[in-house]
């Protein structure tokens, strides 16, 4: 048995490898993918840090945590790579959407047409609404920033400003 | 040279309805879409008022105190796709416009090159595919033959995907026949490998690659931003290809006898 650290880290790494899968299929130009790589370990260090039993955080707090980290992350790492943030976000949050929580309530409604009863419709009202919570919470999460600092555009955050240290920011494009 | 002059609004809305089309093709959200055409137009001095669906776009241009000096609207064949390169490029444009004043020959440059703008080969967007959904699979539990099986159903069912895509099939059809070939590599796999082998993990992380994150995640954030109509659109474009994949998947389990 791992310990629960290791555990992190590897389901984190594996996180990340998705997000770098997930990349590519939507095209993101290459000197992102590294960004998305951090990415997307980052979000999964949040979720399963928090949803060790020690935090006790929930899937759904877990979430939003990993998806706020990433919201946070993307600005100053969007002046990094010159892109602009949501090409760094969306493919780092998607190892968190609930793929199996979306599964399960595709499958229970399929199983409601031959058992009707009533435990197949709460299990499966359960698990759609983790699914639709859980997505709420990652947008949410993404987009944080944004209502937090009501953003207009990032090149207009001061927090990137400690990445530079105190020199005069250089105006990039994004 | 003042004909230049004269002609400068319809030349600037053409090319602003041809960004707008183009970042609505590559997946962008409604505020950034309407953020980036406004700051292309104040950039040449006009005001652009963009009226934006999910496959169309209007675009009016004034300049203060002078009525309407161009309108016009294009509709778009397809449902919108996921191209974030096009999303960078015409980002960067909008800084370079708005910065360094480049004139809108330029612009239209820039413009008529997106259609142009490389994708990943082929094998290399199957490969990482392939490993993000073996991914997945680890991180929701699956052991090391799920992960392997995942790989093979990731790469078989995108080959398929893309194969269809080329065909120009219903986009809903292409998720549909994709869900169902992926699950049925893991299903073959099952019944090679003979009863014993579970495969439930193989079997939720195989079509993982055909959720539509882009539009869920669109979805929510042009709801949050008042964007309802089009928070609407793409949440019900994503719940269809959710019941493609779960179609996909239920007949395969059906002929399997596996639910």
């Amino acid at each position: 048995m791992m310990p629960d650290w290791l555990e992190i880290i590897f389901k984190a790494f594996w996180c990340g490898c998705a997000a770098i899968g997930f990349a590519v299929l939507f095209n993101t130009p290459p000197r992102a993918l590294l960004a998305i790589f951090l990415g997307g370990i980052l979000a999964g260090l949040f979720k399963f840090t928090v949803l060790l039993p020690e935090v006790g955080g929930g899937i759904i707090m877990a979430s939003a945590a990993g998806a706020a980290a990433i919201g946070f992350a993307s600005i100053p790492v969007s002046h990094w790579r010159h892109v602009p943030p949501v090409v760094i976000s969306i493919p780092a949050v998607i190892p968190l959407i609930p793929g199996s929580f979306a599964y399960r309530t595709m499958l229970g409604l399929i199983s409601f047409i031959n058992q009707t009863e009533a435990e197949v419709l709460t299990a499966t009202a359960h698990n759609g609404a983790m699914t639709f919570f859980i997505i709420l919470a990652i947008s949410l999460g993404v987009t944080l920033p944004m209502l937090l600092f009501r953003i207009e555009s990032v090149k207009k955050v001061n927090y990137s400003v400690p990445f530079r240290g105190r020199r005069k920011i250089r105006r990039e494009k994004l | 040279m003042s004909n230049e002059k004269s002609d400068e609004p319809a030349r600037l809305g053409n090319l602003l309805l041809q960004t707008g089309v183009a970042l609505i093709k590559s997946g962008a959200g409604s505020s950034r879409i309407i953020t980036n055409l406004s700051r292309f137009a104040n950039a040449y001095g006009y005001e652009a008022n963009v009226d934006l669906g999910t496959r169309n776009i209007s675009i009016s241009l004034h300049k203060e105190k002078r009525g309407n000096i161009f309108s016009g609207s294009r509709s778009i064949a397809t449902l919108p796709g996921a191209n974030f390169r096009v999303i960078s490029v015409i980002s960067r444009l909008s800084w370079d416009v708005m910065e360094k004043k480049i004139s809108l020959e330029e612009y239209a440059k820039v413009i008529n090159q997106v259609p142009d703008i490389p994708t990943y080969k082929r094998h290399v967007i199957l490969f990482f595919t392939g490993i993000a959904g073996s991914a997945f699979c680890y991180t929701f539990g699956g052991n090391a033959m799920e992960m392997v099986l995942t790989f093979l159903a990731t790469v078989v069912g995108l080959f398929f995907k893309q194969e269809l895509v080329i065909k120009k099939y219903n986009p809903f059809m292409i998720t549909y026949g994709s869900a169902m070939l992926a699950s049925a590599v893991i299903a073959l796999c099952g019944k090679i490998l003979g009863a014993a082998t579970n495969l439930d993990h193989a079997f939720a992380t195989s079509i993982l690659f055909l959720i539509p994150g882009v539009l869920l995640i669109n979805s929510f954030v042009d709801l949050m931003d008042g964007h309802i109509i089009n928070g609407i659109d793409r949440g019900t474009n994503a719940l269809m290809h959710a019941f493609a994949i779960a179609s996909g998947l239920a007949i395969v389990l059906y002929i399997f006898k596996m639910l």
